[in-house]
């Protein structure tokens, strides 16, 4: 009973009850999926289908459950390891994920390919393992196990392109993992427990571990890993991907850092130049790549905002966008899948062939864009508010900024270069049935969490009275964007519109990829050349040497020639005589 | 919806192929911009901050200036960015969907069933 008091502290405001009686009938809520991908390992094509679908749903119903305070430490080595802390917090998102696997599950019904399959569920059962874990040890176990799981789905695409990108993205999350190892290890150090809970911004181990969530956040300047590694992976891979590693991270950061003030400002920056990229990006992908380093923007404000409507708005948002971002990867999926194309400049005119992937392509649009009655409204208004209600003028009207720049972007952008705009004369088949199915229960779920907020509202870790449907919000809102949409079709009937063309955009992943090994390159060459030369000067030294030793000793030498005997004699009595000298001078004194 | 590949660009005309429906569409459009900013004479927004913090919110016009003012900014200024960033596509040297983005659109999806079935093989093998 000890350990249920000491753990009362970690768990938010709710009583600690210690597994026993029914529950022990419940699995660890990462085990049901983690237990389907090793199982799929081995199954055949039609089991392996099943699982993708069925694995989800076990684990949600194991899920349900469990209720907050629920606890199971273990111990060892010595270290009091807490596999499981449930809280409302970590529900949510437990909920989530298990809905993510779900839609990718069935979106993945017409594929065979096993690398992904495995993956994608063992992937998913990480990321739910990975917010139940209590101290850092067990989350950096599960931190490692979706970055090992996930670039599996990045080198299914069995290109070199998309080989070498999947290798890149490893290098980038061991590299976290390692980051949040020492954080934790400091962090015993300094406070004598490895226990995850809320850190003030101060201590070596909080800044290191901010870092390691901070890179898989997509921190301005640790973002490039995303926009590389998301469009390199399959059109199913980037659908698994999109929903668990930086939601993840978001959680972290929430359990971790909130009402950290720099987040605001960190999360600012996020929101902010990611859209710049976007506009010029060509690849349609690589663009939602970019507008998901948006949003977490956003919700890294939220975070940063504090606890309340902050914390609440930053935790809704990623809810809501995993559900409108995996929409909008899984229309983009289709569409590659069924032209093999994904570049704006490529396409155009797909609404005549695929009309409903068209169609569900554009609620995801709208959900990310934030319009009433779709699910991005309710929950990017309560940041917005908060960082009103806090006094934040300059944040608040970056946001706003955002806001706009996401409709332009993404709202707008994904569809009319995909579907509409110039015909590309390319007539695909509409998109498999299982897809339009994952696609339709998404787009349902944006307008239903859009329509009726209050659901969603209850599932979050703070009590909320908060209501997005007043009339200033609404009109706002419909103003920025109508608006927004203004500036587009202006500067596209201008012709002042950029036009999409192939090509690679540099970012700050330029000086890793190439500034890098160039530098190294010219170091090389320069310290290469100091040790040839070194090596070249010694050379001539030892020749030098060698010649005279020649003249010395050769045949014809001076010390080679036969010495006559008059001359050896002398120099023999000469050296006993000096000897002599010495040994006398020796016992003198 | 049938996706006839033989009809490939001679297929029947879609609702966007005729000019005249996209100008009603932008006509529908400008319209609706206009009551969307009337709505400012007549509701009265209430603040998003207190006090004297941003006067300017309350002008009348202020979130659709905000918007396209924004939009506009971010195009032009994204203009100028490809000036100092673009590179050819192949400028890492390693292009995505290389192998995979071959002419015929069509023929990919039809190769779909025996491709996975093929990379199956591939991991049944191991």
């Amino acid at each position: 009973m000890a350990a249920t008091e000491t753990h009362a502290q970690y768990v938010m405001g709710e009583t600690v009850r210690l597994l026993d009686g029914p529950l022990q009938a419940l699995l660890h809520p990462a085990l049901p999926l983690l237990v389907a991908g090793v199982v799929a390992a081995l199954a055949p094509p039609r089991l392996r289908k099943a699982l993708l679908v069925l694995a989800p749903l076990w684990g949600a119903w194991n899920l349900l459950g469990f209720t907050s305070g629920d606890l199971v430490s273990a111990e060892l080595a010595g270290f009091e390891l807490i596999l499981l802390r449930v809280d409302k917090l970590a529900f949510l998102f437990a909920l989530l994920f298990h809905l993510a696997a779900l839609l990718a599950g069935i979106y993945a019904l017409h594929s065979d390919d096993r690398m992904q399959q495995v993956a994608g569920l063992l992937y998913a059962g990480s990321a739910v393992g990975a917010v139940f874990a209590g101290d850092l040890l067990v989350l950096f176990f599960f931190w490692e196990l979706l970055a090992i799981t996930s670039v599996f789905l990045i080198w299914a695409r069995r290109e070199t392109a998309s080989t070498r990108s999947g290798l890149r993205y490893l290098l980038v999350h061991i590299a976290s993992g390692v980051l949040l190892l020492i954080g934790a290890a400091l962090h015993w150090i300094e406070f004598g427990t490895l226990v995850f809970e809320r850190m003030d911004l101060g201590s070596a181990a909080s800044w290191v571990l901010l870092l390691a969530i901070g890179i898989k956040c997509c921190f301005p300047l640790l973002h490039t890993w995303l926009v590389d590694a998301y469009p390199a992976a399959t059109e199913l891979g980037t659908v698994y991907l999109a929903s668990f590693t930086t939601k993840t991270a978001v959680y972290a950061l929430a359990r971790g850092y909130e009402g950290c003030e720099p987040l605001i400002w960190i999360g600012m920056a996020m929101a902010m130049f990611p859209i710049f990229y976007a506009v010029i990006e060509n690849d349609l992908r690589r663009v939602l790549g970019y507008s998901m380093i948006n949003q977490i923007g956003f919700m890294v404000c939220g975070v940063g905002l504090g606890a309340g409507l902050g914390v609440n708005g930053a935790v809704a948002h990623a809810f809501n966008d995993v559900i409108f971002k995996g929409l909008l990867f899984m229309s983009m999926g289709a569409v590659l899948l069924r032209t093999g194309r994904i570049n704006g400049s490529e396409l155009g005119g797909l609404y005549k062939t695929m009309p409903q992937t068209a169609g569900l392509c554009m609620v995801g649009a709208a959900s990310i864009s934030a319009f009433p009655l779709f699910s991005g409204f309710v929950s990017k208004s309560m940041v917005m508010t908060e960082a009103a209600h806090e006094g934040y003028v300059v944040v608040w009207l970056a946001l706003l900024f955002a806001s706009a720049g996401v409709f332009h972007h993404a709202g707008i952008k994904i569809p009319f270069f995909a579907f509409f705009a110039h015909d590309s004369g390319l007539r695909p088949k509409e998109a498999p049935l299982n897809m339009r199915v994952a696609m339709g229960i998404a787009a349902l779920l944006c307008i239903a969490i859009g329509c009726f907020p209050n659901a969603l509202y209850a599932l979050l870790p703070y009590a909320t009275d908060y209501h997005p449907y007043d009339t200033t919000h609404v009109v706002q809102q419909l103003q920025l964007l109508f608006f927004s949409a203004l500036a587009f079709v202006t500067l596209m009937l201008t012709g002042i519109y950029p036009p999409e063309l192939r090509s690679t955009n540099l970012d700050v992943d330029w000086f890793a990829r190439r500034a890098a090994p160039r530098t190294l390159r010219v170091l090389a060459a320069v310290g290469g050349a100091i040790w040839y030369g070194v090596l070249a000067g010694l050379a001539d030294v030892l020749k030098v040497v060698r010649s005279v030793v020649r003249w010395l000793h050769s045949p014809a030498g001076r010390l080679g020639e036969p010495w006559p005997t008059g001359t050896t004699v002398f120099w023999a009595a000469t050296l006993l005589g000096l000897l002599l000298l010495f040994s006398y001078l020796g016992s003198a004194l | 919806m049938s996706a006839d590949a033989s009809s490939k660009n001679g297929d029947r005309r879609h609702l966007w192929d005729d000019p005249k429906n996209v100008q009603i569409l932008i006509w529908v459009f400008w319209a609706c911009c206009a009551i969307v900013f009337a709505l400012d004479f007549a509701f009265h927004r209430h603040p998003s901050f207190e006090g004297e913090t941003l006067p300017i919110e309350e002008m009348v016009g202020f979130y659709s200036i905000y918007g396209f003012v924004a939009c506009v900014l971010l195009v032009l200024v994204a203009k100028q960015m490809r000036k100092v960033l673009m590179r050819s596509e192949d400028y890492y040297g390693e292009v995505l969907g290389a192998t995979a983005g071959e002419p015929d659109g069509g023929a990919r999806d039809e190769g779909r069933a025996p491709d996975g079935e093929s990379r199956e093989g591939r991991d049944g093998g191991d």
